[in-house]
């Protein structure tokens, strides 16, 4: 499911606002806007994949429910998605009035917008990713850093104390050289996002790889894959790939057929985030960040 | 201005916010026109009773000034919640058993005990 851009537009900045309301520069707080707003904070073990964060409006009191079986614990970087996720319920005003509305999860579901095919939760999402790391902070971060792509990426989770992968489809978004980011479970392909700038005037739309036997010999991933997964600092591993070869109606040797920087890590248990960027490297201050070579 | 009150202030728009603000429906239509206009950007597919009924209510509202007009649906809302009905959005939310909404539920009641932390709301 993808938002429509004029509706990420407007979450977005929903989220940039309540940001700024919150703090104009630095790290946001997702507690101290909970504080400030009134709603309630609990901590407990609701079950292991139960759920991860609860928005609860009972009797005129908000509150959010966290599940520390899920890992949800007090500052935790999951806790502060979840609990953004939940704000973002709280902020984006139809989700508020459903809520309001009295709303309730239909029979076995857990939240009131877990019916398939309903964007809700896909909204709450996006609005935590612009909340924790609001745009403007993230692109003078990002421009300020000069790093490759993967680099930048776990500079700024760290800046900002986000998790891995919401950190790289924020970079996806904002670092015009990344074309595509790819998340590996060991020997699949877990989810990829293809960067909108490629996908639309590129049209890199097929991306291809989808299990470990596509993976050529000494590529990133594949190294990545073989690291330790009990460490969370494993090494970025670096490789080169072409366009034809990681999409599909593209001709190879053709005009669109280009070099990619291919950069890999390992996230400990959660598997291997595999980021695929153009070659040309100072970017951002020309904001193009467009194919420079073919071949 | 009218001409029997040269200096009544009134109403009168430039026609292009008019028309703006007819289209967006912040103004009631008043000439056939305006009336097909506001018409091309209704998206509800309402019958013309339900439309008459909705009219009727409307100008009944409007004869009785104690009446709440609740354009907005949040005050319906809050009336709806104030039975202790409880609603919940849910993060990464799976099957809930019995089990689990009765620890939510236990922990609902533990945060409404609760004194409420500062708020600025």
């Amino acid at each position: 499911m993808k938002l429509q851009q004029s509706r990420e537009n407007e979450i977005l900045e929903i989220a940039e606002d309540v940001a700024n309301e919150d703090s104009l520069s630095g790290r946001v707080c997702s507690t101290r806007v909970c504080k400030k707003k009134g709603v309630k904070l609990v901590h407990d073990s609701y079950g292991d994949k139960k759920f991860d964060g609860m928005l609860v409006y009972r009797s005129g009191v908000w509150m959010i429910l966290c599940n520390t079986d899920n890992g949800n614990f007090p500052d935790s970087s999951r806790e502060r998605f979840t609990i953004s996720h939940e704000l973002g319920h709280y902020h984006i005003p139809e989700h508020r009035r459903l809520l309001l509305a009295g709303r309730k999860p239909h029979g076995s579901q857990a939240g009131a917008f877990d019916e398939e095919g309903r964007p809700e939760e896909l909204e709450a999402d996006i609005f935590a990713a612009n909340f924790l790391m609001p745009p403007v902070r993230f692109i003078l971060k990002l421009t300020a850093l000069k790093q490759k792509p993967l680099e930048g990426i776990l500079a700024l989770r760290k800046e900002f104390d986000t998790s891995l992968e919401s950190t790289a489809i924020q970079g996806l978004r904002h670092d015009p050289r990344v074309v595509v980011i790819a998340k590996w479970n060991d020997n699949l392909l877990g989810w990829h996002r293809i960067s909108d700038k490629f996908f639309r005037k590129t049209g890199y739309r097929q991306f291809l790889l989808k299990n470990r036997e596509q993976l050529p010999d000494e590529c990133a991933t594949l190294a990545a894959l073989s690291d330790n997964d009990g460490s969370f600092d494993s090494p970025v591993r670096n490789s080169v790939a072409t366009t034809a070869f990681c999409f599909g109606h593209v001709a190879a040797g053709g005009t669109r057929d280009i070099l990619l920087k291919e950069q890999a890590v390992r996230n400990g248990r959660f598997g291997v985030l595999a980021v695929y960027s153009v070659l040309n490297d100072p970017i951002i201050s020309n904001g193009q960040g467009m194919p420079s070579r073919r071949f | 201005m009218t001409k029997k009150y040269p200096h009544e202030d009134t109403d009168e728009l430039p026609p292009a916010l008019r028309k703006a603000l007819i289209e967006c429906g912040a103004v009631i239509p008043t000439t056939p026109k305006e009336v097909l206009l506001a018409e091309r950007q209704q998206k509800t597919k309402a019958s013309p009773d339900q439309v008459e009924a909705a009219f009727q209510k409307l100008e009944l509202a409007l004869d009785d000034p104690t009446d709440d007009l609740s354009f907005a649906k949040i005050n319906d809302a809050l009336l709806t919640m104030q039975n202790e009905d409880l609603a919940m959005a849910a993060r990464n939310g799976m099957e809930l058993d019995e089990e689990t909404r009765a620890k939510i539920e236990e922990s609902v009641q533990r945060a409404l005990r609760k004194p409420p932390p500062d708020s600025e709301l």
